[in-house]
């Protein structure tokens, strides 16, 4: 019995029921799809918001939009660059057939376009993150209190009462609950960082469309 | 440059980031796994050792077990209540003396050798002669603490005397009715034997969660208990038998007022075989209890020297010392 008491989480794990089981690696699969998607849109924010900074930085520096249209090769992963781009090939294509209202209206509605599939583009995954922030806990509960069902049938089918006959059960079925935190606590403060982020690059989009676009009719 | 190619780019990379993802998941398992078992190898798990508390005379047969010394502890403590205890306390008391006594099962014994003379002799009506018992019961014990004598009495003792001459008047009357020599006084054994029939079905369904110590029975002429029951290493086994067979047996009137009891010393055996600490993580309530288990370690001391697998800072045990293995024969 003493060896077992060193055993730590896994031996516990080695009497648990099936939907504990379950419930555990539904919550492990939960916590590493988290993982990845917080790894990978890590990686796809900061980029864009960098490449945004370098574009803007070229754009206050000369704003001719054919030039910048040229330098904004370079920075394909940017939102605000990806959004002038769009803009500029609506405005080259229609410049020679429309009058400057038609032009701007048309040009107007592209950048709109680009910047909804840009918001599209940088929330994409994210709410998967609120999903485990918000279920993983509750999942991990059922598990517990699942557990400490099949705990309390055994009391009765041992006819003790005693700490070594409920004990085991409760500990293994709290395992559920603490795994539901570990994948819920890292998910909420991904969701958090995430939604902060995207809000401030759809904020600079918000601001910088009318200048595109005065930009690309005054040259 | 296409939507479509960035779409599957960005899929490319979110796999990755799935595998890195389900990797590190992986590793941390690992790695609390190996911290777990670091931990238990630094911090090695103490092994508890059910001591069986008492060895049972006259229930496995009638078979002569061991004599074991009477420990002088025991007339100390048998006379300790002579200091005017009130009457329920007297009356609790009484069995007390009795330990002391030693299990020489089926002799015929007129007066076996109790130490402890609590009552003066002139209040004894009639020193109760128990004939040929094949089992010393617990009854018959009281009797023969009567026999002996020499102790001023005191108010609390001539009313503890009161309470002697009743129950053994009673106790007389018993025994006469049942002549026949081999047979114990019937309500004693049926007493015992269902106090005993309950502690047995406790511990049965129990189950796994009994005493490891639980096991193979006692010899005929009274060996240690079996190990039986869990991985008892040979060493743990050696000291279960040495404090087990140092045990000074307490008579069963006591054991049935000890029951539910539990003493738990742990003790840190040196590499030389000495105790170099031990600690009463749980003593009992009683008093005679706790005084006999102090002895029965005395007595075991010094122990063989612990294999050299438990290093040279020796072996940490939890001796936990039971009446309920009493049911363990």
């Amino acid at each position: 019995m003493s060896e077992n008491a060193g055993g730590g989480i896994f031996s516990m794990l080695s009497g648990a029921g099936p939907v504990v089981i379950l419930v555990l690696l539904v919550l492990i699969m939960f916590s590493i799809i988290s993982w990845a998607i917080i790894a990978y849109k890590f990686g796809f924010v900061r980029k864009s918001i960098r490449e945004s900074q370098d574009f803007l930085d070229s754009f206050f520096q000369s704003p001719n939009a054919d030039r910048l249209f040229a330098s904004s090769e370079s920075f394909r992963n940017g939102s605000l660059p990806r959004v002038f781009r769009a803009g500029y090939v609506e405005y080259s294509s229609m410049r020679d057939k429309s009058t400057i209202t038609q032009l701007r209206e048309r040009v107007t509605l592209a950048v709109k376009r680009e910047v909804n599939a840009e918001s599209k583009r940088l929330t994409h995954l994210v709410p998967f993150l609120a999903t485990v922030g918000n279920t993983a806990p509750f999942i991990g509960l059922f598990g517990t209190v699942w557990g400490i069902m099949s705990s309390f049938q055994n009391i009765g089918l041992m006819k003790t009462a005693s700490l070594v006959a409920v004990a085991p059960g409760i500990s293994e079925a709290l395992v559920a609950t603490a795994t539901g935190l570990v994948a819920a606590i890292p998910a909420v403060m991904g969701y958090n960082y995430f939604t902060q982020q995207i809000g401030q690059i759809e904020r600079d989009l918000e601001d910088f469309v009318p200048d595109f676009i005065d930009s690309y009719l005054n040259q | 440059m296409s939507t479509r190619d960035e779409l599957k780019k960005g899929q490319r990379e979110f796999s990755f980031w799935i595998g890195v993802a389900a990797a590190g998941h992986v590793a941390v398992i690992i790695a609390v796994v190996l911290l777990q078992v670091l931990y238990v190898r630094l911090h090695p798990p103490v092994k508890i050792v059910n001591v069986s508390l008492v060895s049972l005379p006259g229930l496995p047969g009638p078979a002569g077990g061991p004599k074991i010394p009477a420990a002088p502890a025991e007339v100390k403590k048998a006379a300790e209540p002579s200091p005017a205890p009130p009457k329920q306390a007297a009356v609790k008391k009484v069995p007390e003396p009795t330990p002391p006594q030693q299990k020489k099962a089926p002799e015929p014994v007129v007066a076996k050798k109790v130490p402890v003379p609590v009552v003066p002799p002139k209040k004894v009506p009639d020193p109760v002669v128990p004939k040929k018992l094949p089992e010393p019961v617990v009854a018959k014990k009281v009797p023969e603490s009567v026999v002996p004598k020499k102790e001023v009495p005191t108010d609390a003792a001539k009313q503890r005397q009161q309470n002697l001459d009743a129950a053994i008047d009673r106790l007389k009357n018993k025994t006469e009715t049942q002549k026949p020599a081999a047979k114990p006084a019937a309500s004693d054994v049926s007493d015992l034997s269902s106090s005993m029939a309950n502690l047995q079905k406790k511990i049965t369904t129990q189950g796994g969660g009994g005493p490891a110590s639980m096991g193979a029975g006692r010899g005929g002429g009274g060996g240690a208990y079996g190990t039986g029951g869990g991985a008892v290493d040979a060493y743990k086994a050696k000291i279960k038998e040495i404090v087990s067979g140092n045990w000074v047996t307490p008579s069963r009137a006591l054991l049935r007022k000890l029951n539910g009891m539990e003493v738990i010393v742990r003790i840190w055996i040196m590499p030389d075989g000495s105790i170099g600490e031990r600690k009463y993580i749980r003593p009992a309530p009683s008093e005679f209890m706790n005084n006999s288990v102090v002895q029965t370690l005395n007595k075991s001391v010094p122990f063989p020297p612990p294999p050299k697998e438990y290093g040279p800072r020796g072996v940490v045990y939890d001796l936990n010392f039971t009446p309920e293995d009493l049911v363990v024969k």
